[in-house]
């Protein structure tokens, strides 16, 4: 299958990535894993994914990082990237939505059906809106 | 007292000692017995006192150094520590939400008929509680270090008012489970407002509420009640509880205390949820008290208010710092 087709996430974590992609994988939606944003940014310029599942702690490039370079390259927002983290001070979730996030879930306040439904809910809002815009070409 | 007597004496004793070569040099007959003029008498029982105190001083001066030492040594330790535990509950917080979904989904994919449902269900329970301790301690972790950074805005009376509301009609039904009653009454609201960090009151607003449902008994009662005064906008919280002994009123605040009651109404609580509510309360200005007996506790929280646009003393934001864990 395409990483077109699939949810990327960016987590340096192993047992949580793999949890991540194991029960997206059972609940109809694939995913892929980059362990560092550097990797992360190579895959997605390489091949646009579906959606961006972002942590924010990560080796090297940090996520909010990550996230102004893609807004830079006028990536986001048209691609969707939800942050997935463990920090929760209010200046991090406005910076990551002023960068053009669409949501900023803290892992220990979600399960993992709730990240999934947000994920199924964001990607089912830009299905919709990519229906009426017309077909542009990817760099 | 014994130390410095002993210091004295020996000053005292080098002193005497200087001033005897001193007097026998300047004495033109090394070998008689040299016979002392009431000046030498006078300047050698001086010397001997200055001999004493130039010993004491300097001890003190020794000792001086080195508490200055051993103090900026421990502050330095102090911050370490601080940063170990700040890292060391960092990387617990991770495995532990991995954790936390993991047994969730065990959970929920056990049958109810299934002798093992209930245990999983436990595992589950407890591996919130951790995260939720581990949170709690990390909090007062950044609140050590000066790392809690402060994000104020000016609110309403009113929105201020909905916000505590909300907080607490979220943890009703944990107080219902325990049939503990709650009731909330309010007062009139006028158009002050105040400058809160949102996130900062909903944590005291919880730590006071949970701390009521877990020193109150079953069938008991909780009275939540807001109020505007001249000076400010104040919140109570009153428990008919197990109270918290006279003795130890004083040392409530204290990080990591637990009263004698606390302690025996739940082992397992940290002792730094008031530590931190107090914190929060006293970086807006305000201020926490609370009166209390066998009957059961009120906490009354007072946020400083004014009218609007009017300048409320600057709260100091402390800057936020881009790797704060």
């Amino acid at each position: 299958m395409e990483n077109s087709q699939k949810i990327l996430i960016v987590e340096d974590d192993h047992f949580l990535g793999d949890l991540l992609v194991d029960y997206l994988k059972k609940h109809g939606l694939r995913a892929y894993l980059a362990k560092d944003a550097e990797t992360a940014l190579k895959m997605i310029r390489q091949e646009r994914p579906l959606l961006v599942l972002l942590d924010l702690l990560l080796p090297g490039m940090n996520g909010l990082e990550l996230l102004e370079t893609l807004k830079n390259e006028d990536i986001v927002p048209d691609l969707p990237v939800i942050i997935l983290s463990n920090l929760s001070q209010k200046e991090k979730i406005e910076q990551a939505i002023n960068l053009g996030a669409k949501d900023f879930l803290v892992k220990a306040s979600f399960d993992l059906s709730e990240i999934t439904q947000k994920v199924k809910n964001i990607l089912g809002i830009s299905e919709e809106e990519v229906k009426n815009i017309p077909e542009q070409p990817k760099n | 007292m014994k130390n410095n007597t002993i210091v004295f004496i020996g000053g005292a004793f080098a002193g005497g000692i200087m001033e005897g070569i001193f007097l026998w040099i300047s004495s033109a007959y090394p070998g008689e017995v040299v016979s002392f003029s009431l000046f030498e008498q006078s300047t050698l029982l001086l010397f001997i006192l200055l001999g004493g105190v130039a010993s004491l001083a300097f001890s003190y001066k020794k000792r001086f150094d080195a508490d200055e030492g051993v103090i900026a040594k421990h502050q330095g330790d102090n911050k370490a520590k601080d940063d170990l535990i700040s890292m060391t509950l960092h990387h617990i917080r991770t495995p532990l939400t991995g954790m936390m979904w993991s047994t969730k989904e065990l959970s929920v994919e056990t049958p109810a008929d299934d002798p093992q449902k209930n245990r999983i269900e436990k595992l589950h329970e407890e591996t919130v509680r951790i995260l939720a301790t581990v949170e709690k301690l990390l909090k007062t972790s950044r609140e050590n270090n000066g790392r809690s950074s402060y994000c104020f805005e000016e609110y309403s009376t009113e929105k201020l008012e909905r916000l505590i509301s909300e907080s607490i009609s979220k943890m009703k039904p944990a107080a219902y489970a325990k049939d503990i009653s709650v009731e909330t009454e309010t007062s009139p609201l006028s158009q002050k407002t105040a400058k809160i960090d949102g996130d900062k009151i909903i944590t005291v607003v919880q730590t006071l509420f949970e701390n009521a449902i877990h020193y109150t008994k079953s069938g008991g009662g909780i009275k939540i009640r807001m109020e505007e005064k001249k000076d400010g906008f104040l919140f109570y919280i009153s428990d008919t509880g197990i109270g918290i002994p006279p003795d130890e009123q004083s040392k409530i605040f204290t990080q990591f205390y637990r009263s004698t009651n606390a302690k025996r109404a739940r082992s397992d609580g940290l002792g730094i949820g008031l530590f931190l509510a107090k914190s929060f309360v006293d970086a807006h200005g305000g201020n926490i008290t609370f009166t209390s007996s066998a009957q059961g506790t009120t906490f009354i929280v007072r946020i400083p208010i004014s009218e609007p646009n009017n300048t409320i003393p600057k709260q100091e934001e402390k800057p936020p710092t881009d790797t704060t864990i």
